[in-house]
């Protein structure tokens, strides 16, 4: 009963705290063209092994433009897709932000002084090398960033 | 003096009788509630978040029921069937539901199915490749989906018609185009379908409204309140008796 008393019955819905587009804009100011990636077996094994779990698409497209480059990724936290992107520039994180959020507990992912722990971050031995501080209450949401980061390099590190 | 003395007692064997009454009556309840309540809150550990109930007799007492298609998408022998909660391709489930699918499409390497915001697209093993919105997509809302100018086409309400071998970039057609239209699903496909495409709860939140007593409705909950109700009795007279054994000790 008790944990039926602290459980909230949020309903599901978007929050989509920054679009695609704007994203972009504000990173690159005029945005480069798509590129894409296709994630064959090889990028497939080492995604598999940052996430925890095969990636799903055979496809991403990734954004770059003056040594920048910009990775929007989906995770899912506990029930729903988290949208995040992060820009990496000479296989640092340079910025990261919550796109969408859709889970009905820990949105405080997206505000920046969680995400600001991000940024200066390089993976080490498939982990990133700057402790992330985790949130209460948030903690499958900051466990989703922490995937999405190490994803990200490894992804950086196909691109063509 | 004998009177209130031999009442008190009468009282107090009553009460005693009753408390050890209602505690095995409780029982099973603190079982069920210890056991679920440590599972609930360690659901995602368990795994419970990720998995799901299909079993019929728990979706009836949500009230749910399965929506099965009878028509349906077919493009070079592959079939697309869904309802407003789940998609199927060529027998499989997919990650990505498209509620209110407007068509199927296989162009090359290709598969491209579509709803009003959403333009999927699949390899020929039906694996899934790259979801398109309207930020990578020369129109705000699909409309219509087809083949023609060599490609996939997409078409909006005003009829502006783009084409596209892979679905990175985009022309517009002004060609014959063929749009997609649903066919009556063969029976087979039907049932396949049929199977997947039950519906299906969280492990967790059947668990939570087991807890809770809500999976049995208004009744359930009532029952819940009432086993409430029995815990509190039963520690208002383990208390009452406690202390009145005490009390009675301390002055003799």
């Amino acid at each position: 009963m008790l944990a039926a008393l602290l459980s909230c019955g949020g309903a599901f819905a978007d929050t989509v705290y920054q679009t695609r587009d704007d994203f972009l804009r504000e990173v690159f100011g005029t945005p480069p063209p798509a590129q894409v990636l296709w994630v064959d077996s090889g990028v497939q094994g080492a995604l598999k092994a940052a996430l925890g779990h095969p990636f799903a698409q055979a496809r991403l497209r990734y954004w770059r433009k003056n040594g920048k480059t910009a990775w929007i990724l989906d995770e899912i936290g506990k029930e729903y897709p988290i949208t995040a992107a992060f820009v990496l520039e000479k296989d640092v994180i340079d910025s990261a932000r919550v796109l969408v959020y859709r889970e009905t507990r820990g949105m405080e992912v997206r505000y920046p002084s969680f995400l600001r722990q991000f940024s200066g971050a390089r993976v080490r031995d498939g982990r990133l090398d700057k402790p992330i501080d985790g949130i209460s209450g948030a903690t499958l949401s900051v466990q989703a960033m922490d995937r999405m980061a190490r994803a990200a390099f490894v992804l950086d590190g196909y691109a063509p | 003096m004998n009177t209130d003395s031999h009442a008190r007692r009468r009282i107090g064997a009553i009460l005693h009788r009753w408390h050890r009454r209602l505690g095995v009556a409780a029982g099973l309840f603190v079982l069920w509630l210890a056991g679920s309540g440590i599972a609930l809150n360690h659901s995602a550990d368990l795994g419970l978040d990720r998995s799901a109930v299909s079993a019929p007799w728990i979706i009836r007492l949500y009230g749910l029921r399965a929506t099965i298609p009878d028509r349906g998408y077919l493009a070079a022998r592959h079939w697309l069937v869904g309802n407003e909660v789940q998609t199927v391709l060529d027998g499989r489930l997919l990650a990505v539901a498209l509620p209110g699918t407007l068509g199927l499409i296989a162009s090359g390497d290709l598969l491209f199915a579509a709803n009003a915001s959403t333009l999927a697209l699949f390899d020929a093993q039906g694996r899934f490749v790259e979801s398109l919105h309207d930020a990578d997509l020369p129109i705000m809302a699909i409309h219509r989906i087809g083949q023609g100018c060599g490609a996939v086409v997409i078409a909006d309400e005003q009829d502006h018609r783009f084409f596209s071998r892979d679905g990175l970039t985009w022309s517009p057609c002004a060609g014959a185009i063929v749009w997609s239209t649903s066919v009556a699903l063969p029976a087979v496909i039907q049932a396949r379908a049929a199977n997947l495409l039950r519906p299906q709860l969280p492990t967790e939140r059947v668990l939570l409204d087991a807890h809770s007593g809500h999976i049995f409705g208004r009744y359930g909950s009532f029952v819940m309140d009432t086993v409430g109700v029995l815990f509190i009795l039963i520690a208002l007279s383990g208390l009452w008796m406690f202390l009145r054994h005490h009390l009675r000790r301390g002055h003799p």
